[in-house]
């Protein structure tokens, strides 16, 4: 089931009501939250249905048992450490198979055409699973948490619901168990119900997603990178600038929506997007941008890889590493690689250029506004850069995007004021600070129940007049 | 601004620290931006119903566009009530002002889905025998290089941006690619590509008209008599189906112009597939009777020997269909693309005008193609 769809909206209507009202019968509740999530899930394709229940149930028994095997201080066994290595494998074998085998053969029988020798591989062709990429990394986070005592086992009716809950099942943000199921278990105010800041999180979400990415993608993004020998530098470059802010606004739109809705139920979602494109550096750009994702690679590969707490070298390659395979995380394609590359790289040339710097003790030579917009500057580049590789469709065609910015000059009928509007109001919307969002949320809570209802029903109109005819595609759900 | 963030920026989910603590109700007020469950339910089940009957015909529309069926009958049993009641309050006016405000064009639309009003006056009969010129293609030049309108539905896109790729260094080429999503010819009523493609020649005055639908198509069609055909097999489909592709083809003959309408590729779904082929036999015989249309067809072309559907093509590095199995990866897209400039330098060679005496042919005007790699 999609959002922005009027199933979506009696869906929710129905979910929330059910919930509200069954909420003080808590194990009842947790049931039929998680059919309705599995609802949700199979409402377009049943197939999956299957997948993610046996993930839910072969997690919740490695989780157990994990538990079961450890010592009675809470301290890890060789058994315990051998069944949550078991978990990792099982989940990442699952998720290598569905997403990354077409990818995977794909590579091998190029290199080996490549030397001369050609092989023909079986060819599969699988559909891959909605939100695959995401309840895997829900299901590692948990069985990974066990293993190292930060928390305890939970009940199978309580993980089933964590694992499946339609708000973030689909796309995030990615929710940690100890996050989550203590939220369920704490029977919460249904008098006291964040709405304000839940309306004006899905109302912007939906405008972000359905009005803003929609008309970026299909005027400007879309004609630019499927052919980019046929559009002039300008229309590259715009075009770039304004796929950086088609792909914030649909994924952090989505997020939002998700968020707005866990709030309506009466559940507080970690932040996922905390205006990204105000960074000043490409560390500061990971604290901002899909932060869920940027934690769980902190802690669950980053820090285990070592961190920073060994040499500087290795640090590098920490840094690397974890970007390279956050990369391949997004899609199985060479694209997807570089892009985590490029981070990896940027951010470990960034590390060395601060110690550098540090080192000197110099103050900087520009004045403080000048160097912060200097920082700025690069760092959206850099970015943006990235941003060519995620989503170009082959590294050839993201050559023709970067040589055609580069060499190209013609005319740019795609940039019309209106995009270079939405692209620089888009940017400069990040710049509005939180408490004054807030404040505005405090003031709509505070009208009578009749200026509310219009001003949903407005906001919905609007977003529908300015929407695309159809539904709009939307770009994080094949992961 | 600070040029410098604390390492450690408190992130809006540590907010549950401020929550209040678990245990009996409190009765306590609501704090600003909280309200009670049921009445935030209540506020949004009414901002839905609101919304619902301002917005009533933009639902009423999109319910019609639904391929003919129980659940178009559905929908629009729930919405065309609710456009009754919408009409009656005269709320549908909101809905009207903002269209206006926003203004843009209308995409060309036909009133029901019974035939595009462009195919109602051109005739569907085949041309008769009369002495005709013969077809010719100009021989394009740099100066002058060969107008081309690709269009078609969402299948086209992808060897269209291929096409518009290659040829992009060629001078003597000159594409322009207008598609549109989930169209084609049997739902006028959602987008009426006969008026569009008419206007779009007259727009483009384009010498070469490559073509590319079906992929929507295989839904319940209606007849100008207003007979439903239900299933693409029946002969009324057919006939009706051959009537619209008959009739573009006939609306954009002009002097000067070849058409040419690829073929659906095969589809790895078998019923699809099957669908595909039937649209495939419609259009090649319409193209058969008409000498200023050439039928393309790539079952050969993007799939094996026996034309059925393939996922690879030794030598071609990549996959030739997206996940659908229907719309062409960029590997497919390419290779139909070349093969599409083949098929426009063999035509050009074919169709160039009989050289008169008193002009001289330039030598090698028909090495359009661009290299490879």
């Amino acid at each position: 089931m999609l959002f922005p769809t009027v199933t979506f909206a009696v869906f929710f209507v129905i979910a929330m009501a059910v919930s509200w009202l069954l909420r003080p019968t808590y194990r009842v509740w947790l049931w039929v939250l998680t059919v309705m999530s599995f609802v949700f899930y199979g409402w377009g394709d049943a197939r999956f249905v299957w997948l993610l229940a046996g993930s839910i149930v072969v997690n919740w028994g490695l989780g157990e048992a994990a538990h079961r095997a450890m010592d009675e201080d809470g301290g890890a066994t060789a058994r315990s450490v051998l069944l949550v290595r078991g978990a990792v494998v099982v989940n990442l074998a699952l998720l290598g198979f569905f997403k990354y085998y077409g990818f995977f053969v794909d590579s091998i029988a190029s290199t080996l055409d490549a030397i001369g020798l050609s092989m023909s591989p079986p060819v599969l062709e699988i559909a891959l699973p909605v939100g695959i990429s995401f309840f895997t990394f829900h299901a590692l986070s948990y069985v990974i948490d066990i293993g190292r005592g930060d928390m305890a086992p939970v009940r199978l009716d309580e993980f089933a619901l964590y694992m499946s809950f339609f708000p973030h099942l689909v796309a995030g943000p990615i929710v940690r168990a100890s996050e989550l199921v203590p939220q369920l278990r704490e029977p919460f105010d249904p008098r006291r119900v964040r709405s304000a800041e839940a309306f004006r999180l899905i109302t912007a979400g939906l405008f972000k997603k359905v009005v803003i990415s929609s008309y970026l993608a299909t005027e400007l993004v879309d004609p630019v990178f499927g052919a980019p020998g046929a559009h002039s530098q300008w229309e590259l470059l715009v075009g770039v600038y304004g796929y950086a802010i088609q792909i914030y606004a649909d994924f952090s739109g989505y997020t939002d929506i998700a968020i707005g809705c866990a709030l309506l139920l009466g559940l507080r979602f970690p932040q996922n997007f905390d205006a990204p494109y105000r960074a000043l550096s490409l560390q500061d750009f990971w604290r901002r941008w899909h932060i869920t994702l940027s934690r769980w690679l902190r802690d669950y590969l980053y820090i285990p890889l070592g961190g920073n707490r060994g040499t500087v070298r290795r640090t590098y390659r920490n840094l690397f590493l974890t970007m390279v395979i956050g990369g391949l995380w997004h899609g199985a394609a060479w694209t997807f690689v570089i892009w985590g590359a490029l981070h990896g790289g940027w951010l470990a040339v960034e590390r060395w250029a601060r110690e550098r710097w540090q080192a000197t003790g110099m103050a900087s030579p520009l004045p403080a506004p000048a160097s912060a917009f200097l920082r700025w500057a690069v760092t959206f580049h850099v970015v943006c850069l990235g941003w060519i590789f995620f989503r170009a469709d082959s590294f050839g065609t993201a050559m023709d995007v970067i040589s055609g910015i580069l060499s190209d000059p013609g005319p740019a009928p795609l940039v019309t004021v209106l995009v270079l509007v939405t692209i620089a109001a888009s940017l400069a919307s990040q710049l509005v600070p939180p408490a004054a969002v807030t404040r505005l949320e405090d003031r709509f809570a505070a009208l009578g129940p009749l200026p509310q209802i219009v001003a949903v029903a407005g906001a919905l109109t609007v977003i529908d007049v300015l929407g695309p005819d159809g539904v709009a595609p939307f770009i994080y759900f094949q992961f | 601004m600070s040029d410098f963030r604390p390492s450690h920026t408190p992130l809006r989910d540590e907010e549950p620290r401020r929550r209040p603590q678990p245990g009996p109700r409190r009765a306590r007020r609501a704090r600003p931006g909280e309200q009670p469950a049921g009445r935030v339910l209540a506020i949004i089940v009414a901002g839905l119903a609101l919304a619902a009957l301002i917005n009533a015909d933009a639902l009423v529309e999109r319910a019609e566009r639904k391929p003919l069926g129980p659940d178009r009958d559905r929908s629009l049993a729930i919405w065309h009530p609710v456009q009754d009641v919408s009409h009656i309050l005269q709320l549908h006016r909101l809905r009207d002002l903002g269209d206006w405000l926003v203004g843009g064009e209308d995409p060309p639309a036909a009133k029901d889905p019974t035939g595009s009003p462009v195919l109602q006056t051109t005739t569907t009969l085949p041309p008769e025998e009369e002495e005709e010129p013969a077809l010719e293609l100009r021989t394009p030049t740099a100066e002058a290089p060969l107008r081309v309108l690709i269009a078609g539905d969402s299948i086209v896109r992808d060897m269209g941006e291929s096409f518009l790729r290659f040829t992009a260094d060629d001078p003597l080429i000159a594409p322009v690619m207008h598609y549109e999503n989930a169209t084609g010819l049997t739902r006028p009523d959602f987008y009426d590509w006969p008026t569009a493609l008419v206007q779009d020649a007259e727009a483009n005055q384009p010498e070469l008209v490559i073509l590319m639908f079906g992929g929507n198509d295989a839904q319940a069609i209606v007849a100008p008599d207003g007979t439903v055909h239900d299933t693409i097999d029946s002969p009324g489909w057919r006939a009706e189906y051959g009537r619209r592709v008959g009739g573009v083809m006939d609306a954009l003959r002009t002097e000067g112009r070849v058409i040419v309408w690829i073929g659906l590729p095969p589809m790895r779904s078998e019923g699809f597939n099957g669908r595909a082929g039937v649209i495939n036999e419609v259009v090649s015989a319409a193209a058969a009777e008409r000498d200023w249309v050439r039928f393309v067809d790539t079952s050969r072309v993007l799939g094996d020997e026996q034309g059925r559907y393939v996922p690879r093509l030794p030598g071609v590095d990549g996959e030739l269909r997206q996940g659908d199995g229907i719309h062409l990866a960029r590997a497919g897209a390419d290779v139909l693309a070349r093969h599409m400039q083949q098929v426009v330098a063999d035509l050009l060679a074919e169709l160039a005008p009989a050289p008169t005496t008193t002009t001289t042919v330039p030598a090698s005007t028909t090495s359009t193609t661009a290299d490879d790699g």
